[in-house]
């Protein structure tokens, strides 16, 4: 579906008003305690050119090479696009007409900074504003009122879910192990200091021979989204469960080293597609009428930069999933108006140019949880 | 060096850390700013209103023991009982009131840690603070078993009655009002210690115990190897024998003071001693007094204080001469503490910031509350974070009172920056950053707290997101530091 942007505002804006004026009953009809919605969140921005390369377009080569993937490797999609070779279960969901690909895809926010765009992501605004409402906090205030509408699953409760409607939340117990991406930016602090540098290079070391041995036995460690999505699934998977959650995946910042079929960000795509793997298989009967969501604050740029990264940029890539009704709009296919990669069609000569506005598709879930 | 970055070593090294506005209070004098902390240090802040003296809580505490030891009793007696119903039952309802007064007292202890540990989040003389706290945890106690579990919840009431109330006084006297506090007595066992030739022990059963002279001489006053003897620890034990604590026995002789410091004449040890070639004559209390006044004037004593002072407000290897301005200042005033802590600041390499001191874990928890202006976090239901904080100490090895030798905690970096200490340390950062979102930027807040590292300047606004970027601040090398 392809909303106006007036159609838009006032999808996301009925929510907005919904808090300030309760006697004008905004709730939604028929089956919508019967659907599930789940909104994935890459913080960092995600490179949308290594998640799903246009392989077709004549102009990616040239622009990073060493950040690009051999085509036998890569999981074809269509003639034009394929898939990391992380993506391997997302590939399959695909196949099976349970998976589309929206690519040039962008909020309206036009610089680049991290915080202010996933506050334009989460607001659903123009504009950042730190004191408006997450726009999912908005639409959970327009389903039936159930125990817990809404539900954040992971450390803290995201601004998307913030505002006046009642949401919950579940925190695992333990701390959590400590971002891939966290830990390289200490430890460029780190070896500046003499003694400190030392020391922590040291515990690393043990750390990582402990991960070894851990690893033996089980296959495998499952990773910390793995295990949230699939938390999520068995609080969704519930006849009185919420109907929307929140899941977020961190480490998307690949400034340096991003890597190619393996690395920095293979790693990261192959943890979100496990844990994507992991909330379809636990919503069980659910999976039919369920939509997820996965976006990311902005693109990055489309040429490498010199440390073997992508810094900042505009468009990148959603993926909406979902099971037989679960509000898909064209399911096994790449939606997009393909702007290009030549130096002419760039967003400020260096960003994919965004042809979509992200917000198209909070407002088809709104309407998908709503109708 | 320049103005500001003094402004940052007043705050953060001889502070518990900079609170946001708190720069700007002190940049126009840090000395000044230090010094003005020192008059009010001995006055016990209104956050611990709430705790309650120690007296009344070391009688409650030992009689929630009496009442365990009663069901125990009740139990093993109930085995050999005739009539096993009655006695069960009673050894039920005795076992219960022990769960119900451990609750209590694991409760009251909880509600002091947060009271302190807010009230270093939140106060306006970090100075006056962290000499309080070198103090105390230069004359350390901790809790254990039996009797020593009273030390839960009077150990905070011990901080405040002994110690701070003593801070504008002279050694000595915090001397005495330390080795007196039933806290100690009972920590190092000499309340219960007895003269041998005592008329308390006729029957000859029992005798000295010489923990806290053994303590109050290598770690309290002379030092290691301030040339004391065997001979001297066990003259000094005798000489405080029938120093205890009234109404925490079942001896009716001891039921007077109750819950507070006693001194019981058929305890003592009678005749004169010979303590490091001095003599003192036996005038019961006053035999003990006199020698600790006397153990606070040994040279030795300015020796070693200062050596512990220039370690904790220097650096863990402190230059000989600021050790020797300290020592000079401590002798020349008889230990008078105001003079030997405004002597503190003016040690000049205090200010040099090439002498830096690695936080312990305790000092990172409050400097990181400060700087987040984390004062409410223990109230309301802001509750959960004061809870994430206070078992991070234990998480790092440094619940409060619970050091592992009467030397109390390390300040040494060897001591505390071990690898998987510094993993901990960035794991929490990562996870108070997940749980308590910044209320402003993080730039912001780093430009408040510390002297700008372009490096981290860099990092931080390079962060992905809030959290890891105020992860990234908290975990910083720069932040281990003060």
């Amino acid at each position: 579906m392809k909303l106006h942007r007036r159609q838009l505002l006032q999808t996301l804006g009925a929510g907005l008003l919904l808090p300030l004026l309760p006697g004008l009953s905004l709730s939604a009809t028929g089956s919508a305690g019967q659907k599930r919605f789940v909104l994935v969140i890459l913080r960092g921005a995600m490179d949308g050119l290594a998640a799903v390369p246009p392989y077709g377009d004549a102009n990616l080569a040239g622009l990073r090479k060493q950040l690009l993937v051999g085509d036998g490797d890569l999981l074809k999609l269509d003639s034009f696009f394929a898939l990391h070779p992380q993506l391997k279960e997302m590939h399959g969901m695909f196949q099976q007409k349970e998976m589309e690909v929206l690519h040039a895809v962008a909020t309206p926010y036009r610089q680049r900074s991290h915080f202010d765009a996933q506050n334009v992501l989460e607001t659903g605004l123009d504009h950042p504003d730190p004191n408006a409402d997450g726009w999912l906090n908005n639409l959970a205030g327009r389903l039936p009122a159930a125990d817990i509408t809404a539900m954040a699953i992971g450390q803290s409760m995201p601004k998307v879910l913030q505002g006046h409607n009642k949401v919950g939340s579940w925190t695992p117990d333990a701390l959590p192990t400590l971002e891939d991406d966290t830990l390289q930016r200490l430890r460029r602090l780190y070896a500046e200091d003499t003694f400190l540098g030392t020391q922590l290079e040291q515990g690393l070391q043990a750390q990582a021979m402990a991960g070894e041995q851990d690893m033996t036995g089980n296959g495998g460690k499952r990773t910390d989204f793995a295990l949230l999505a699939d938390t999520a699934a068995k609080f969704l998977a519930q006849d009185h469960g919420p109907s929307l959650a929140v899941l977020e995946v961190n480490g998307w910042d690949t400034h340096a080293n991003q890597g190619s079929v393996n690395g920095l960000l293979a790693q990261k795509l192959g943890e979100l597609d496990r844990g994507l793997a992991a909330l379809r298989n636990g919503m069980g009967a659910w999976w039919t009428t369920t939509q997820v969501l996965v976006v990311t604050e902005f693109g990055r740029t489309a040429a490498m930069n010199g440390t073997n990264g992508t810094d900042h940029g505009t468009a990148s890539v959603a993926f909406r999933l979902g099971g037989a009704q679960g509000g898909l709009q064209k399911p096994g296919s790449v939606i997009t108006q393909w702007p290009g990669l030549a130096s002419g069609s760039l967003l400020d000569g260096r960003d994919l140019r965004p042809t979509r506005d992200m917000r198209e598709l909070f407002a088809a879930a709104t309407t998908f949880m709503t109708s | 060096m320049t103005a500001s970055l003094s402004t940052y070593v007043a705050g953060n090294k001889f502070g518990l850390g900079l609170r946001p506005g708190e720069r700007q209070l002190i940049a126009s004098d840090p000395r000044n700013w230090l010094r003005q902390q020192l008059k009010d240090i001995a006055r016990v802040p209104a956050a611990f209103s709430n705790v309650e003296p120690s007296d009344k809580l070391v009688l409650e505490a030992v009689q929630g023991l009496r009442k365990l030891k009663q069901g125990v009793d009740a139990v093993q007696a109930g085995k050999a009982s005739s009539n096993q119903q009655t006695s069960d039952a009673r050894a039920q309802q005795l076992r219960q009131q022990v769960i119900d007064g451990e609750k209590s007292i694991r409760q009251a202890q909880r509600e002091q840690l947060m009271a302190r540990l807010q009230h270093s989040f939140a106060t306006e003389t970090p100075f006056a603070e962290r000499l309080v706290r070198f103090w105390s945890n230069h004359f350390t106690v901790a809790e254990g078993g039996g009797v020593k579990r009273a030390l839960r919840v009077i150990a905070v009431p011990y901080e405040n009655e002994a110690i701070r109330t003593r801070l504008n006084g002279n050694f000595a006297d915090l001397l005495l009002a330390v080795e007196q506090h039933p806290a100690m007595q009972i920590y190092l066992d000499n309340f219960q210690s007895i003269g041998g030739d005592s008329r308390a022990n006729r029957n000859g059963k029992r005798g000295l115990n010489e923990n806290l002279a053994r303590e109050i001489l290598e770690l309290h006053t002379l030092g290691v190897d301030g040339g004391y003897t065997q001979q001297d620890v066990t003259t000094l034990a005798r000489i405080i024998t029938g120093w205890t604590v009234g109404g925490i026995g079942p001896n009716p002789r001891l039921q007077a003071n109750p819950g507070r410091f006693l001194y019981v004449d058929v305890m003592h040890e009678p005749g004169t001693q010979r303590l490091l070639g001095n003599s003192y004559r036996d005038n019961g209390v006053d035999q003990g007094k006199q020698a600790l006044r006397d153990l606070a004037q040994h040279p030795a004593t300015a020796r070693h204080i200062a050596v512990k002072l220039a370690r904790h407000f220097v650096a863990d290897q402190p230059p000989p001469a600021a050790i020797d301005k300290l020592e000079t200042t401590f002798r020349d005033t008889h230990g008078h503490l105001p003079s030997v802590h405004a002597a503190l600041i003016e040690l000049d390499a205090a200010w040099d910031e090439n002498n830096r001191k690695l936080k312990t874990p305790e000092e990172l928890v409050i400097s990181l509350g400060r700087g987040l202006n984390l004062g409410s976090v223990m109230q309301g239901n802001q509750r959960n974070k004061g809870a994430l904080l206070i078992q991070a100490l234990t998480t790092f090895g440094q619940t409060p009172f619970s050091a592992p030798s009467p030397a109390g905690w390390s300040d040494l970096a060897e001591f505390w920056g071990n690898p998987d200490a510094l993993l901990k340390r960035i794991e929490f950062a990562t996870a108070v950053a997940e749980r308590i979102p910044p209320e402003r930027e993080v730039l912001a807040i780093y430009a408040d707290l510390l002297p700008q590292q372009p490096k981290l300047v860099v990092e931080i606004s390079r962060a992905a997101t809030t959290s890891q970027a105020l992860a990234l601040l908290v975990a910083s090398p720069q932040f281990q530091w003060r």
